[in-house]
This record gives structure tokens, sequence and C-alpha cells, in this order.
């Protein structure tokens, strides 16, 4: 995985450099809108990081340049206009997703793996979170080197979630993914699958747990125990 | 819309000035009229003279070719009298006697009734004052000549006060009054013709939106006293316009400058292993969120009703609740959404999910570990966020609150000031409720009549 962060803060490039690289992640960073043109000319990224207030340009001039180029690299903005209707604007010119500066390691490797996880499935990357891994290619689940047997619904549910991990998986887009079984699938089916799943999850040490976000629909996202 | 110390209107100041003014004017004429009247006896008995005689004619009546006199009561005083000091006698040309009322004096000082009268004549009897004067005017009437002559001594019931009476009434109120009149109506004409643009500049800047970048006023057509007014209130706009967008910029730019810097912090903390740098971060917390809300009223600031949308108030809720989930179960809380059947506002969605987003945080912040948070919109319309915790009291402030410097400066009570000033740019309010046995209900009550998309 090789990420390109555009930062325009020369200490925030090396604690986010830092950060990225002991993620195990290869990172090039630039200060500028221009340089990262040079750098995206050059090379293949797999997500960029990118904050929207540049020296040299609008970050989110460097989005639509990219998307009209149709180049599909995910685009995480890192940004101090952190305003919903600036986030907007931000997603509408084709960025990914958001993080609000100020904010922390953990949020920023959980949304960076999130859309590294949504690459093309060729590449199809472990999914993790917390002590729990799902590989989508052998549909197996790991809770550190233990296998958790899993039904295919509950496999399902939990790749989803894992997804999604740190942000509410609508419960309407479970019913819609799950819908492929055989059976019909009620919203109380939905509930059924995801109390089936912390059952089996329990036993271990996941360092996650899967919270019911009543009305909206169910977080997946790391504890600190 | 009337303001304490605002004089009466114009037109009543100027009308009471010219009508004080005139009544001294007249003062001083009176004085003058007096004095050069009063100088000139010999003139105000030639006056009172033609006036007596004057007033002895409407006594005359012909019948046919024939004349008779009978003396007007109310000179009965005088001329109907004994010994009343006045005297007079009526007669024609060729002395036949019509009316008389004589004594010695008469006979001492009337021209003879043989002698054919002559047109006017006046003697002094005694110069200065009490007038004493005889004397005798022909009165025409018809092709009757008739001749008047009285005599007075001492003038006993004060006819000089009638003569000056009279003129003064003739040759000073009558004109006097009939200028001040047309002066009057000229004058308050042109000053309603003057103000005319005033008031209306007026009303045209009562309805004006200072903030909005095309508030001024027509200068055009208005003269140029006023003209100078009205370009004085333009650039107090312009300045006022000016001032906002500083601080729209400012408050922009302290975000915006700020939070950088606040990344950069929090990540270094991070790196610290030790519980000072947790409590730091706890801080770091309090002061990102000042600077959120800073970035909300400049947003708040910037808005008015006619960016409004149709909002289904549901979607923000839903949205709100997902989007602060991680960050309420990351405290240990717990957040539900209950929706209706999405009841719709005209707002504006970004400052809705602002006011929520304050709301969810606010619960979490004063609602203690463990807090379970509801969102819930009703067809009032409203949305309320509810939660289980020890609640808040936003009249007494939260005495947790002592040692975090950034809440105590700006958390609980600029967020409130800013949910509110959201509710009531979307012409709701912010109600706060006490939730037995425990926890708050805080709730966007919206209006069910339409807005009106002035600000």
């Amino acid at each position: 995985m090789r990420l390109l962060l555009v930062e325009d803060s020369a200490r925030l490039r090396d604690l986010v450099g830092e950060t990225i690289r002991a993620a195990g992640w290869r990172l090039d960073a630039v200060g500028g809108a221009g340089e990262a043109q040079d750098a995206l000319a050059s090379t293949h990224y797999d997500l960029i990081l990118l904050d929207l207030g540049l020296p040299d340009g609008d970050g989110l001039d460097l989005v639509r340049g990219l998307r009209r180029n149709r180049n599909g690299t995910p685009v995480l903005v890192l940004t101090a206009r952190g305003a919903v209707d600036e986030r907007i604007a931000g997603l509408d010119a084709g960025a990914d997703d958001y993080l609000t500066k100020p904010f922390n390691n953990g949020e920023l490797l959980a949304r960076a793996r999130a859309l590294l996880r949504r690459a093309p499935v060729s590449s199809n990357p472990v999914l993790e979170a917390g002590a729990l891994r799902f590989d989508p290619a052998t549909q197996e689940t790991r809770c550190g080197a233990e296998v958790i047997a899993l039904a295919p619904r509950e496999r399902a549910a939990l790749e989803i979630l894992l997804r999604n991990a740190g942000r509410v998986t609508p419960k309407r887009g479970l019913e819609e993914r799950l819908s492929g079984f055989d059976e019909e699938v009620s919203p109380n089916a939905i509930e059924v699958v995801l109390s089936r799943l912390r059952r089996r999850l329990a036993p271990f040490p996941t360092r996650t747990a899967i919270e019911t976000v009543r009305g909206v629909g169910y977080l997946l996202r790391e504890t600190e125990a | 819309m009337r303001t304490a110390g605002v004089r009466a209107p114009l037109g009543r100041l100027v009308a009471l000035r010219i009508v004080l003014f005139a009544a001294l004017a007249m003062l001083a004429q009176l004085v003058a009229v007096l004095v050069e009247y009063g100088s000139d006896p010999e003139y105000l008995s030639l006056l009172a003279l033609e006036q007596e005689t004057d007033a002895l004619a409407t006594g005359l009546v012909s019948a046919g070719t024939r004349l008779s006199y009978q003396l007007p009561p109310d000179l009965a005083g005088r001329y109907g009298t004994e010994a009343s000091g006045y005297v007079a006698r009526v007669r024609t040309a060729s002395g036949v006697v019509l009316f008389s009322h004589c004594d010695a004096d008469c006979i001492e000082h009337f021209l003879p009734l043989e002698l054919n009268p002559p047109t006017f004549w006046l003697r002094v009897l005694s110069p200065g004052y009490p007038l004493s004067f005889a004397g005798g005017r022909i009165i025409e009437r018809g092709d009757q000549r008739i001749f008047f002559e009285i005599a007075m001594r001492g003038d006993t019931q004060n006819v000089v006060w009638e003569v000056l009476g009279d003129e003064v009434l003739d040759h000073m109120v009558l004109p006097m009054s009939l200028t001040l009149i047309f002066v009057l109506g000229a004058t308050l004409i042109s000053i309603r013709a003057a103000l005319a643009p005033v008031t209306a500049a007026a009303e045209q800047a009562e309805r004006l939106d200072p903030l909005s970048p095309d508030a001024r006023l027509e200068q055009a057509g208005m003269p140029r006293e006023i003209a100078q007014l009205a370009g004085a209130v333009n650039r107090s706009y312009a300045r006022t316009r000016e001032l906002m967008e500083a601080q729209k910029l400012f408050t922009s730019a302290i975000a915006h400058e700020i939070r950088t810097p606040l990344a950069v912090i929090r990540l270094e903390l991070e790196r610290i292993d030790d519980p000072a740098a947790r409590r730091t971060l706890g801080e770091l917390d309090e002061l990102t969120h000042f600077v959120e809300q800073l970035v909300t009223l400049a947003r708040l600031e910037a808005s008015d009703r006619s960016g409004f949308t149709p909002v289904a108030l549901d979607e923000i809720g839903r949205d709100m609740v997902a989007t602060l989930a991680p960050f309420v179960y990351a405290r240990g809380g717990r957040i539900a959404f209950e929706e209706t059947d999405n009841p719709g506002v005209p707002g504006n969605a970004a400052l809705l999910k602002d006011a929520i987003r304050n709301l969810i945080e606010n619960a979490v912040r004063h609602g203690g570990p463990g807090v379970s948070i509801v969102v819930r919109t009703d067809d009032g319309p409203g949305i309320a966020v509810i939660d289980d915790g020890r609640g808040f009291d936003p009249a007494a402030g939260d005495p947790h609150d002592a040692p975090g410097h950034y809440r105590r400066a700006g958390g609980l009570g600029i967020g409130l000031e800013i949910i509110r000033r959201i509710a009531a740019l979307h012409g709701g309010r912010l109600e706060i409720t006490r939730v037995a046995p425990r926890g708050t209900q805080a709730r966007l009550a919206f209006a069910r009549e339409p807005l009106t998309p002035a600000r």
C-alpha cells in the first residue's frame, strides 16, 4: 500500500507520516498542490490524504482534477474547515471521506483502512479491527491466532460491519446486503443475526464491540480493553 | 417607531415658531401704531369724526324720496342722553334738521343752519387729550347730501380707543393675519414636500437588512441636505458590512489557523504515555469544541432565511445520530433515534445539524458516564435530544465546569446561545425541561406556520 499525504504543515506531515508508516504502509508526503500533481503523475497511490487549505491552491480543485481524469484513487480529506456544509462540498467534489482537524491517530488509521478496504475487490485486503481479522478471499475469521466459526449470514454481516468499522452501518444497507440469502430478511432477522454474531464473538478477546444504534443501524468499534 | 427624546413633527415645530414670531411682530407693530397715532391727537380727532359720522349715518331711513332719521340704539348712550358730553345734528343741505341732540355746544360750535355746509370741517376745541373737537361732513345718500355734525368735549366714553381699535384691526391685524395664513400654509406644504424623501428613506431604511450587500438608500431625487444624510447612512451601512465581513473572516481564519496546530498538539500528546498527557487531551477536546462553536457562530451570522430549503427532521436526526454514535459510544454512552412520520420544516440543514450536534455533545458532557441519549422527532414539528443523565441546569451553570477553562469561558453557555439563535432564525425556540426521575429533554420547537422569507 502506498499513500500520498498533501499537507502544508511540516510538523503535521511528520506526525501523520510516523503514524502511517507505523501501520506498515509506504507514504510520500508533499507540502503543496503543485508537488502533489507531480507525485500523482509519476506514481500510483492507493490513498490520498489531502489537506484543503494549501498555500498554492485549493485541495478541492485537486480532487476535481483527479475525478475529471477518471482517477478513482480514494481521497481522505483532512481539513480545518469543519463545517457540515463544507464537508458536503468536499464529498461533492469527489472526496471519499472527511476528517476534521484535530483528529487522533486511531481515527486517522480507521478512516484510512476503511477507504483502502473499498479499493477494487481484486486486491481483497484482510479486514481488521481490534484483534479481529477477516479475510474476504478465504472468508476466514480470526481473533489473534484463533479461528472463529461463523454461519454464512454472520460472516456476511461481519464483513459489512468491518468495512465500515468505526462508523454506523445503516440498518437498511445491512438488509439489502443480506437479502441475497434464500430466506426473506425481516428487520427482526437482522437483529437475530447480529445477536448470534455477538454471542459467537463474545468468548474471544476481540477488543471490538458491535453496538446497536437503535433507529439508525449498527456500529462496530474498537474498545480499549 | 417613536424614540424617547424625539421632538414633535417638524411641521408643527415650524408652525408654532412662525405663529410665535408673528405674534411678536404684531405686538411691536401695535406699539408703533399707538405711539404714532398717539402723538397726533388732531389726526385722531379727524378719524374719530369720520367714524362717528359713519356710525350716525347708519340711522338714515329713506322711504321713496322722503328721508327720516332714527338714532341707532348703540349710539343712544352718546347722542340720546342729556349732558353726555357728545352732541350731534343731522340736517340736509337746505337746512332741514333730521335729528338733533343739542345743547349750548351746538349753537356755539356748529355751522349755522342757513349756511350751505362744506364737504368737511373740523375744529379742535382744546389740543391734546382727552379729545375735544367739533366738526362735520357731508355723506351722500342717493342724490341727497346729508350733513352730519358732532362735537365732543372731553371724550368721556373713550371714542378714541374705538378709533384706535378700528385702525389696528383694519390696517394691521387683518392684513397680517392673511399674510400669516399664506406663509404658514406655504411653509407647511414646503416642509411636507421637502420631508417626503426623508420619510420615504426612513421607511426604506426600516425594511433594509444592513448586512445585505445591496443595502443602500437611493439618493436620486433627494434634496441635497437629505442626500447628505442618506449618504452618511449608506457609508455607515458599508462600514457595518465591512466589520461583519472582517468578523466572519476573523472567526473563520481563527478556526482554520488554530485547527492545524491543534492537530499537531493532539498527535504529539497521543505519543506521550503519561496521565498528564491524557488529561491535557481532555482540555484539548474542550478547546476543539470551542473552535467548532466559533465556526458555527460565523456561519450563523452569515445566514438568513433567504437560503432556506425544505428540511426533513428525520433525516437530520438520523444523520447526526449516525455521525456522533462513534463519539458517544467511545465516551461510554449510548444513543438511539426514534422517528415519527418525517416532519419537515423550511430551514438551513447545516445549521440544524449543528444545533443537534451541540445538543448531543452537551448530553454526553453533562449526562455523565453511561448516559443513554434518544433523539426523537415529533409532529410539533420539533426534534428533541433526551438524556437520562444527571442533567444540567442552564441557569446555574455546571459546578463541574470550574477546572475546565474553555468550558467555562464558552462551552455550555455559548453552545446554548448558538442553539437558541439557530432556533430563532427558524422561527422556533429551544425548550429545556427536566425529565423525571433524572435527565433532561432539550427540544427544538418550530412554528407550524410557514416562515416569511425575510430575515
